[in-house]
């Protein structure tokens, strides 16, 4: 028996003087007890299908039609003043940004015991009491000492846990958690999804799971809908959906993930982006970019049909009128190749902040955000730099680029130190280094034409090579004569990589180059790399956080920790068996599609890098540290298969 | 946060130094004493020998920044920067033309100033924020609609026509008060009352109109869809939220203004006949005593880098996020 | 006819040029054309737009400045300007002391000789009705017949502007059709508003205009001047303080403020110290010290102006400066801050990876992203000058006594509601024209603002969304 359903909702939202249709007819069920995932790329309502259940949507947003039954009752007929007993006591939310999410200026305390009195008429000591055994129930340590915090005095991950223990003070049957990880590290999220699991467990309430995330899902759910462009597009079962997704969206969309599996080939893209949601559909939502559309598909939209194995799919291949599912062509193989000799070398590369304080402004401490990174890169191979946001993965690339100054160490490009060198000189010495950043949406200046922004770095004006250059990363020529609006997020990363290009440089600095793009998108994105390092014989410095870009991509790994490289090596070996317990810890946290793995916890956060922990850093958080770890950071180790680990577990230790 | 405001405290005294020396650089340099002198005698049938003891008379009879006739410190105190100006910094403003002294003068008028600016402000910011939030939980209503209406339309009326009309309907038509004058002590109330009102009305439409933005702004934010979510009333939801967050910018923006309060208000003290230093500036200006006029801008500077240093402590006062860190 | 340009008439024309290439270049930029676009289909801000063009047509017809042959070969030393010579009727003729609107009998008594024995009585006006025969029985339906008159002109110069639009806006449909389309509000633009707007200003103007030459519209002052030309007057003043005002002060504010943000050190150490200086002193203080000082400087120096309007015209351009000066570091600091933020831009950071020079980063980067703010202030800005020029003038730091402007007008007037019976129309006029020009500025300012502020981008949204969706269990 379902516990709450929702029939045939639908949303408008208005944006930018556009009516977008961002939820269209959906229904769902959630039953009690269980764990419902919806699924979908960014602004394909998924959110929005949230917020209309629990009537919180924006100003703009407007329900027009539909039903939200809880126990039969239906909550778009309640009034308002009904409508406040249901929200925080039978259904809890949390959101995503954890850090918006909190009021800036009230104690945590305060914030959880407003539900409290609200709805449970608790005032004064047992208030207080309650609002204590909440944080301590998720996980927050001195309850009573942080119950008079404010949220900017706690981390991301805590500021995570408080607004969970908001919205379990109501003691809610069911929860909605809105991308609940999307915003914290890969470490923290599995402690919050161990969190939302454990709580599941003990008090058997539902959770309406909504999250981009496949790994996520398969981690937590136990039936899944896919959303696409408003409407859903599949429901099944958790277990068959990971075996046999039915809808071609979302065996793209496992296709187009990137993986050690993949590694050497390209990866499988849907082509094209999300449509817009302020037109009119005629047909399938997602006929333009399926592999398997025929006319039926552009003509009339389909309805739910049985695709076997209890799932259910919007898709014309399982109404038995002679659509067959044809299996996508192989991709084409393409060998993942280096030639030795060193590129780009850096040595002992520290970026020091100094921290003012006092009267008189005095030096009084430093953040050694980059604090003695050294590797090498070869012609033609990446190497992945990656660690937890914080760690100074970004910090280095920047640093590379003399883009921040370096306070100590030597970046040398083609065998010629580039730190120290200014003006006119440091413009020809790195003439062949080039970054693309992280958010292709601040990347580009809104105010010039693509043909000017590429412009920017060429020496003579030439516009023959833009229209290459724009062809090679797979846009038209045209597109140099538009203004990057105009453009999608993936687009106007091709736009970010062509503009580097230009230049014709060796080296690319790709600073998180696909974490701000979708599943779908960031498919696209890494072949396009992947090609042009073949064609052009390109080295990529890739940061990131993303481990199975790393795995699909990278030749080399460097996992930072706090401002220091701990660990570095081939990539296939680092990855198959990790030797520091820090590079473990990280690819045991990354969720994994293929099994609902019970996962060793990380213990703690990340320490602030204006204090690390005496000796090695990561001994705070080790579950293997040894006396010596907290007195004498650990020399450079050489394994037997020439990766590089300082760890105390090597070598021979003091 | 100590160390802060006493580099704050710090920081104000290099202003202050420029303060004096741009108003001195106003008044003497750019116009010599000799200008001034001709101006305060007339221009036509001036002889240099007037002008000469009118500066003696006024004390503008020496070399503006050094005295090469004199001794030792002397070359450096015996100018008219150091007399006049410098010396502002030992509240020592000198006489106005009129030969009363100026410090004194400044003492006895804060007061009748203070009684009209205090309360203007602060039953206007009361008001200024009860509409905004009424607006603001009225929001994309017709009422929200005509208060914005009416607030940008209030806001297009020149002050100098609600001092007229509140003068002539209150005052000459109804006669509810009296049309000016002062009185120290209770019996001022009725004297008070009425450029009080003027001054809190007048500043209604563009107040109202602001704050009604910021507190937009702020429910717009995600906390606030979070508050509703734990079922809590929009009431509720306006005053222990929105209006917490609100009102952080409001008040400490507006702690600002409280030590200029002092200085009053140039046009309601002379429409009323306050005795206060907004008429004493006025009549300063109208008679030309520039003495006058450079004391009060120094005050007036005095008073607005103290507002400044009280928004800085204010703003650690009031967010948990500045006192905190 | 010795056509003269004033400094003020100067810079207009400048400002006015400027105006028309950024429009110009902008119509070739979606980026830079798309806001104003917006503002182009905002109701209110259309409305008010014509409003404010009307009141931009009289004050650019106040700038065309020339001096009249004195008859004796030379150049006469009163500068008047174009429409001046419109209205040289309600100029030239004045009345000896004060008269209430329509009136055709002076405002006081005057011993006149009747019979041979001295009387007092109200005279007739020398101009005012001076027409009529018997005023009592003939001003009511002469009055009438006029203002029927020109509505008939109102109503036809109204339907050439219609049909003039309607030609414009045809694109190839039938006149027929393209004026159904306006009058239907189908456009995207709302130019059945603009022209209900344009109808009223007609059926206003059109009458009072015509009604001049024999009447005074707004009565005369006490001197006898026709308060309707003295409040047309003021309007260049307004104008020109809340224009010229932002021109000067605006290459301070963006160089300064850019500059302190972009590069930081001790450059931004120094740019600070200087405003948050002048950001201390009370700006009412700061602009009457240095007005008081300018006219210090004005009236020991009487040698250098040829004219006294040139005189006056100085003295306004000089008060605009000061204003500027006051009032630039509120934007340097909002600038300052917005290009500190520009600075950690990735883009700006990819053009510093390209080894791109700083002034290039400066022009290219930063300043077209920083102008919508530049925009939004300055359309902000104009209305609360041209409250303060009222303000200053009063307190006797504004304007040069000789100059029409709302603040003299509202000065000489003030006791004036003392008097009994009482003189009410000059502040009538001064508050009417006033409350007009500076709503409508405040009005477009909001629509200016809503369509160029990113924040704000959602409220024109909730419209079309009730539009749409009238069902809403919500």
């Amino acid at each position: 028996m379902s516990w709450m359903e929702a029939k045939n909702l639908d949303t408008w939202i208005a944006n930018r003087g556009k009516l977008l249709h961002v939820v269209d007819a959906v229904s769902l069920a959630v039953k009690k007890g269980e764990t419902f995932a919806l699924v979908g790329e960014s602004g394909c309502g998924k959110s929005m299908t949230s917020l209309s259940i629990l009537r919180l949507l924006p100003d703009a947003g407007k329900i027009a039609g539909g039903q939200v039954l809880l126990e039969g009752v239906d909550l778009l007929e309640l009034p308002e003043r009904k409508m406040r007993d249901v929200r925080g006591k039978r259904i809890g939310i949390i959101f995503q940004e954890p850090a918006l999410s909190l009021n800036p200026v009230m104690r945590v305390g305060e914030q959880i015991g407003e539900v409290l009195e609200r709805h449970f008429g608790m005032k004064g000591e047992a208030r207080r009491a309650r609002v204590a055994e909440l944080l301590a129930q998720v996980g927050i340590p001195d309850p009573d000492l942080r119950a008079a915090d404010y949220p900017f005095q706690l981390s991301g991950g805590m500021k995570q846990r408080v607004m969970i223990a908001m919205a379990l003070a109501g003691e809610p049957d069911m929860l909605i958690a809105d991308e609940p990880t999307t915003a914290l590290d890969v470490t923290i999220q599995a402690q919050i999804l161990e969190l939302l699991r454990s709580i599941q467990n003990r008090n058997g309430m539902s959770i309406l799971l909504i999250t981009h995330d496949l790994g996520v899902v398969s981690e937590m759910a136990d039936r899944v809908a896919v959303m696409y462009a408003g409407e859903i597009v599949e429901q099944a079962e958790r277990d068959a959906f990971f075996a046999s997704p039915a809808h071609p969206y979302s065996r793209k969309l496992f296709a187009s993930l990137p993986g050690m599996g993949k590694r050497g080939g390209m990866l499988d893209v849907i082509r094209g982006s999300v449509p817009s949601l302020s037109g009119e559909f005629s047909g399938c939502r997602f006929a333009d970019r399926c592999d398997h559309a025929w006319d039926l598909c552009r003509e009339s939209a389909p309805s739910w049909f049985d695709a076997g194995n209890g799932s259910l799919a919007r898709c014309h291949l399982y109404d038995g009128r002679g659509g067959v599912p044809r299996l996508a062509k192989a991709p084409a193989e393409r060998g993942i190749s280096g030639s030795g000799g060193v590129v780009l070398e850096v040595k002992n590369l520290k970026v020091h902040f100094p921290v003012r304080k006092g009267l008189l402004q005095r030096v009084s401490g430093k953040v050694a955000a980059v604090d003695g990174v050294s590797f090498s890169l070869e012609f033609g191979k990446t190497m992945a730099l990656v660690g937890e946001s914080g760690c100074g993965k970004t910090t280095t690339g920047k640093a590379i680029l003399q883009l921040l100054k370096p306070t100590m160490g030597s970046v040398l490009y083609n065998g010629k130190d580039l730190a120290g060198l200014e003006g006119g000189e440091l413009r020809r010495a790195r003439e062949g280094l080039q970054i693309v950043f992280q958010d292709p949406y601040a990347s580009l200046n809104p105010r010039m034409r693509v043909r000017e922004i590429m412009e920017e770095g060429m020496k003579e004006k030439d516009e023959g090579r833009i229209g290459a250059l724009l062809k090679e990363v797979g846009l038209s020529t045209d597109a140099m004569l538009r203004y990057p609006h105009e453009f999608s997020g993936g687009q106007r990363q091709r736009i970010a990589i062509a503009r580097a290009l230009a230049v014709n440089p060796r080296v690319l600095v790709l600073d998180e180059p696909t974490s701000a793009l979708d599943v779908s998108v960031q498919a696209q994105i890494l072949n396009l790399l992947m090609r042009l390092q073949q064609d052009h014989g390109l080295s990529y410095l890739f940061i990131t956080h993303n481990l199975s870009a790393v795995e699909y991509l990278a030749h080399d790994v460097a996992v930072m920790y706090l401002g220091r490289i701990v660990e570095k090596g081939n990539a296939e070996k680092l990855l198959a068996s990790p030797a520091h317990p820090y590079t473990r810890a990280l690819l045991a946290a990354a969720p994994s599609l293929e099994t609902r793995k019970v996962r060793e916890t990380f213990e703690g956060e990340l320490p602030s890098p204006l204090s690390p922990p005496p000796g090695c850093h990561y001994h705070s958080r080790c579950p293997q540290r040894m006396p010596v770890c907290a007195s004498v950071y650990p020399e450079a180790c050489v394994l037997a298969d020439g990766r590089e680990v300082r760890c105390h577990l090597y070598g021979d230790s003091p | 946060m100590i160390a802060y405001l006493a580099r704050r405290v710090l920081y104000a005294i290099p202003i202050l130094l420029g303060v004096n020396l741009f108003t001195f650089a106003l008044f003497f340099v750019a116009n010599s004493p000799d200008d001034m002198a001709r101006l305060q005698l007339g221009i036509k049938r001036v002889t240099p020998e007037a002008i000469a003891i009118w500066k003696h008379a006024h004390g503008y009879d020496k070399p503006l920044f050094y005295n090469g006739a004199d001794q030792g410190l002397q070359r450096f105190s015996d100018t008219i920067f150091f007399e006049k100006s410098a010396s502002m910094f030992a509240f020592d403003f000198g006489r106005a033309d009129d030969g009363r002294d100026i410090a004194r003068e400044i003492r006895m008028r804060a007061g009748p100033s203070l009684e009209i600016a205090l309360p203007s402000f602060v039953i206007g910011m009361m008001t200024n924020i009860t509409f905004a939030l009424l607006m603001a939980f009225f929001r994309a209503t017709l009422l929200d609609m005509w208060g914005v209406v009416l607030c940008v339309a209030a806001m297009s009326i020149s002050g100098l026509f609600y001092i007229i009309g509140g003068q002539f309907l209150v005052a000459k038509l109804w006669h509810w008060v009296p049309i000016s004058g002062f009185e120290s002590g209770l019996s001022s109330l009725k004297f008070v009352i009425l450029p009080v009102a003027i001054g809190v009305v007048s500043g209604i439409g563009g107040g109202a109109r602001w704050y009604r933005t910021l507190f937009l702004e702020e429910i717009g934010r995600d906390y606030v869809r979070t508050a509703r979510s734990k079922g809590i009333s929009e009431l509720a939801v306006l005053f222990r939220h929105v209006a917490r967050n609100g009102l952080i910018p409001i008040l400490t923006g507006a702690v600002v203004i409280i030590p200029s309060l002092f200085i009053g208000s140039l046009i309601l003290e002379s429409f009323f006949g306050i005795p206060g230093l907004g008429s004493y500036t006025l009549d300063a200006i109208n008679s030309q005593d520039f003495a006058v006029v450079r004391s009060m801008v120094f005050i007036g500077s005095l008073l607005n880098i103290l507002g400044l240093m009280l928004t800085d402590i204010s703003y650690t006062v009031a967010d948990p996020r500045i006192r905190l860190q | 006819m010795k056509p003269v340009i004033l400094w003020t008439d100067g810079l207009i024309f400048l400002l006015i040029f400027v105006l028309c290439a950024f429009a110009w270049y902008a119509s070739k930029r979606p980026h830079l054309s798309a806001p104003w676009k917006k503002v182009g289909e905002s109701r209110s801000g259309m409305i008010s737009a014509v409003v404010l063009m009307f009141f931009v047509g009289i004050g650019f017809l106040d700038s065309l400045h020339y001096r009249p042959a004195d008859g004796k070969g030379a150049w006469s030393v009163q500068v008047l300007s174009a429409f001046d010579a419109l209205a040289s009727k309600m100029r030239t003729r004045t009345e000896t002391t004060y008269s209430a609107p329509f009136a055709t009998h002076s405002f006081q008594k005057e011993a006149v000789l009747v019979d041979g024995k001295p009387e007092r009585v109200y005279p007739r006006l020398k101009y005012g009705g001076a027409e009529l025969h018997d005023p009592a029985r003939d001003e009511i339906p002469d009055v009438a017949k006029r203002v029927l008159a020109s509505w008939g002109w109102a109503i036809l110069a109204w339907i050439a502007a219609f049909v003039a639009l309607a030609l414009a806006l045809a694109k190839g449909r039938s006149l027929k059709m393209s004026a159904a389309m306006i009058l239907k509000g189908e456009s995207n633009h709302p130019w059945d508003a603009m022209l209900y707007t344009l109808l009223a200003l007609f059926l206003i103007f059109f009458p009072a205009f015509s009604l001049s030459s024999h009447y005074h519209v707004f009565g005369t002052d006490k001197v006898g001047q026709d308060v309707f030309y003295l409040a047309l007057k003021s309007i260049r003043t307004g104008l020109v303080i809340g224009t010229l005002t932002t021109l000067v002060m605006l290459p301070f504010a963006i160089w300064l403020g850019i500059l302190a943000g972009y590069l930081g050190g001790w450059i931004d150490d120094v740019i600070q110290y200087i405003y948050t200086t002048l950001n201390s002193i009370p700006s009412v203080l700061l602009i009457v010290a240095s007005v008081l000082m300018m006219q210090v400087y004005i009236d020991s120096h009487p040698s250098l102006f040829e004219t006294m309007a040139e005189r006056a015209d100085l003295r306004l351009l000089f008060l605009c400066m000061i204003l500027g000066m006051t009032s630039w570091t509120e934007l340097c600091r909002l600038l300052r801050g917005e290009a500190l933020k520009l600075r950690e831009m990735d883009y700006i950071q990819a053009a510093q990876a390209f080894g791109v020079s700083h002034l290039k980063i400066v022009t290219r980067h930063i300043l077209p992203n920083v102008m919508h703010i530049v925009l939004i202030s300055v359309v902000m800005q104009f209305s609360s000058l041209v409250l303060a020029e009222a303000v200053l003038s009063y307190v006797g730091v504004g304007v040069d006594p000789s100059m029409i402007s709302f603040g003299t007008m509202i000065n000489a007037a003030r006791l004036e509601m003392a008097r009994e019976p009482m003189v009410w129309w000059s502040l009538a006029a001064a508050f009417l024209f006033m409350f007009s020009m500076v709503l409508a500025a405040n009005l477009f300012a909001d629509a200016v603002r809503d369509a160029f502020d990113p924040r704000l981008q959602t409220r024109s949204a909730l419209g079309i969304l009730k539009r749409v969706i009238g069902r809403n269990p919500q």
